[in-house]
């Protein structure tokens, strides 16, 4: 009798665990954001108090193309798996809030930083691959360190995106100084 | 009987709370509202009336006259009678730039307009940009000419752009994102105040300063790269810092900015082994704070107060700590009194006893510690390759 009342205690514990990490945005905005522009939806984040994986991923999108070229969530899920930017494992909902880490492991795919060794390897497996994407990320300056299960505000968001938008443009702008300096653009005519 | 008591106890806690809640509420509704910090961050969730609660803001403390708003109440109470109102010209636009009226909400469909090269940008003009787009505001003519750029997915707006007999005035609010610029002062004093809902730049003829501000968060960064002076002032806590080239601000170090920069300034000694005697190698070996200076001829230790450590050894033997004079041996437990105050076991000290004595050990004869561990000619061997 005391074995099953212990394991039923556990279950509960357990079960009251996964469904606090599954949290849901309770704030529901005016407009829908898939009606806005890739300009109006960034400036949209910087009003919300926190966001959802779905617009996380939008977020995302516009960051690493410039651009959304798509019509829905499911869509960008589906272009953002193929590319390695979010993962099956995590089974995020698209009306999921968004955690730091997660967003982290987003901004670090995007701006094709070298994983470390740990991340190598454990990462590869789903341990710790989103807490082991919010260190670098932190150290790259795309985010202060906070703590991996923190929601994101869209404010915080809307910084991350800046800050990839930056890295992404020096780079550029390093591959450019490449391309000029290489030894057969200088021994041309 | 005694459910009877209980209920009145409860009903005067009930009414007691009630009158001090409501008293309470009333010296807060009498009283001028402080910008709390939740007041803030409710201004920051808000950003387009965030830049004019900035400026409200700033003509309240105009008013109160404190010292710390100083910077933010420029931005209304100096205005001259001679001034004239002048455009801002559009010199570069890449990517998504739009313009709209102040007051206009960023998310607006209809209201925002893009701008284009050649445009030109009166007061009370709202400004957002999307990602990998900038724009180049020039503000005045040669030799008075200050660049304003307008960086990526960022909202801002042009306050003040005035111009007297003596200088050019600018005023632009920052919601969120960033903005760069640089002035060049010839005929008129360039006086450039860049205002946010958490921290206000100034520049004081400078060339590549950057504030920057995280929308709902109160996180901030202002930065100089070339050269100049600026001046960063968070509002949040009022504190208020000078940059100079190479520096930035940030809402975390603002206040102690100094204690995070000071590692730059550590003491580097250049020497040649050959011509430093047994005694200068080995006080070099063993001082590596900087704090300290060996005496003419190698005969005495000073400390950064300019004291002898040999008095201050000889006073600690008086205080009843085993001193041991022939070699320098300091045997001591715990902080060194000191007249300034107790900062704890100094290394300077420290340095000078490589070997502790243990507490069971104190009785026993003093024991000289291995040469090996003294020998300064080995470490300064080891570490620079080759001595001679």
């Amino acid at each position: 009798m005391r074995t099953h009342k212990t394991i039923i205690a556990i279950t509960a514990f357990v079960a009251i665990l996964s469904s606090g990490c599954a949290h849901y945005r309770e704030f529901e905005p005016q407009v829908d954001p898939e009606t806005y522009s890739e300009t109006q939806f960034l400036h949209y984040l910087g009003t919300v108090p926190t966001v959802t994986f779905a617009e996380g991923c939008k977020a995302m999108v516009i960051a690493a193309d410039g651009a959304d070229h798509f019509s829905s969530h499911d869509e960008r899920y589906d272009a953002l798996r193929t590319r390695g930017i979010v993962r099956d494992s995590w089974e995020l909902d698209a009306g999921q809030s968004l955690d730091v880490s997660t967003m982290a492991f987003m901004a670090t795919r995007i701006c094709n930083l070298r994983p470390s060794v740990c991340s190598t390897v454990f990462g590869s497996w789903g341990l710790g691959d989103r807490r082991y994407a919010q260190k670098q990320a932190a150290a790259a300056d795309l985010l202060p360190y906070e703590p991996s299960y923190k929601f994101v505000t869209g404010g915080e968001l809307l910084h991350t995106v800046a800050r990839i938008d930056d890295h992404l443009a020096k780079r550029d702008a390093e591959n450019a100084n490449e391309e000029i300096n290489a030894p057969s653009d200088v021994a041309a005519p | 009987m005694r459910n009877t008591q209980i209920q009145f106890i409860v009903a005067a806690f009930a009414t007691l709370t009630l009158t001090v809640a409501t008293q309470a509420q009333q010296s807060t509704s009498q009283s001028s509202p402080a910008p709390s910090q939740s007041s803030v961050a409710q201004k920051t969730m808000t950003p387009v009336n965030a830049t004019s609660a900035t400026l409200t803001n700033a003509q309240a403390n105009s008013t109160t006259a404190q010292p710390n708003a100083r910077l933010a109440a420029d931005t209304n109470t100096n205005a001259s009678a001679n001034t004239s109102a002048l455009k801002a010209t559009v010199v570069e636009v890449k990517g998504t730039v739009e313009t709209a009226p102040d007051g206009t909400d960023p998310t607006d469909l209809k209201a925002w307009k893009p701008i284009k090269e050649g445009d030109e940008l009166g007061e009370n003009v709202l400004i957002r940009t999307g990602l990998r787009s900038r724009c180049v505001l020039m503000f005045g003519e040669e030799p008075n000419q200050t660049v304003i750029s307008v960086r990526r997915a960022t909202l801002a707006k042009i306050s003040e752009f005035a111009m007297t007999s003596t200088e050019q005035r600018i005023r632009m609010g920052l919601g969120y994102g960033a903005i760069r610029g640089g002035s060049s002062e010839g005929t008129l004093r360039s006086d450039v105040v860049i205002n946010s809902t958490v921290a206000t730049l100034a520049k004081r003829g400078t060339e590549g300063f950057e504030l920057e501000v995280e929308p709902t968060t109160g996180r901030f960064r202002i930065s100089l790269a070339q050269s100049g002076l600026v001046e960063a002032l968070s509002r949040l806590n009022n504190q208020r810092r000078s940059v100079a080239p190479g520096q930035y601000a940030t809402n975390g170090n603002i206040a102690k900015m100094w204690v995070n920069q000071d590692i730059f300034d550590r003491c580097v000694r250049f020497y040649e082994s050959e011509a430093l005697s047994e005694t200068d190698l080995g006080f070099i070996a063993k001082e590596t704070t900087g704090l300290s200076s060996l005496g003419p001829a190698g005969r005495g230790l000073f400390g950064a107060s300019g004291r002898s450590l040999g008095g201050i050894l000889n006073r600690l033997q008086n205080n009843g700590n085993r001193f041991n004079p022939n070699t320098l041996m300091l045997v001591s437990d715990g902080a060194v009194p000191r007249p300034e105050g107790s900062f704890g076991f100094g290394q300077t000290f420290r340095v000078l006893t490589p070997h502790f004595e243990r507490p069971a050990a104190r009785n026993m004869r003093f024991r000289a510690p291995r040469p090996v561990a003294l020998n300064p000619s080995r470490l300064i061997r080891h570490r620079s390759g080759s001595r001679r």
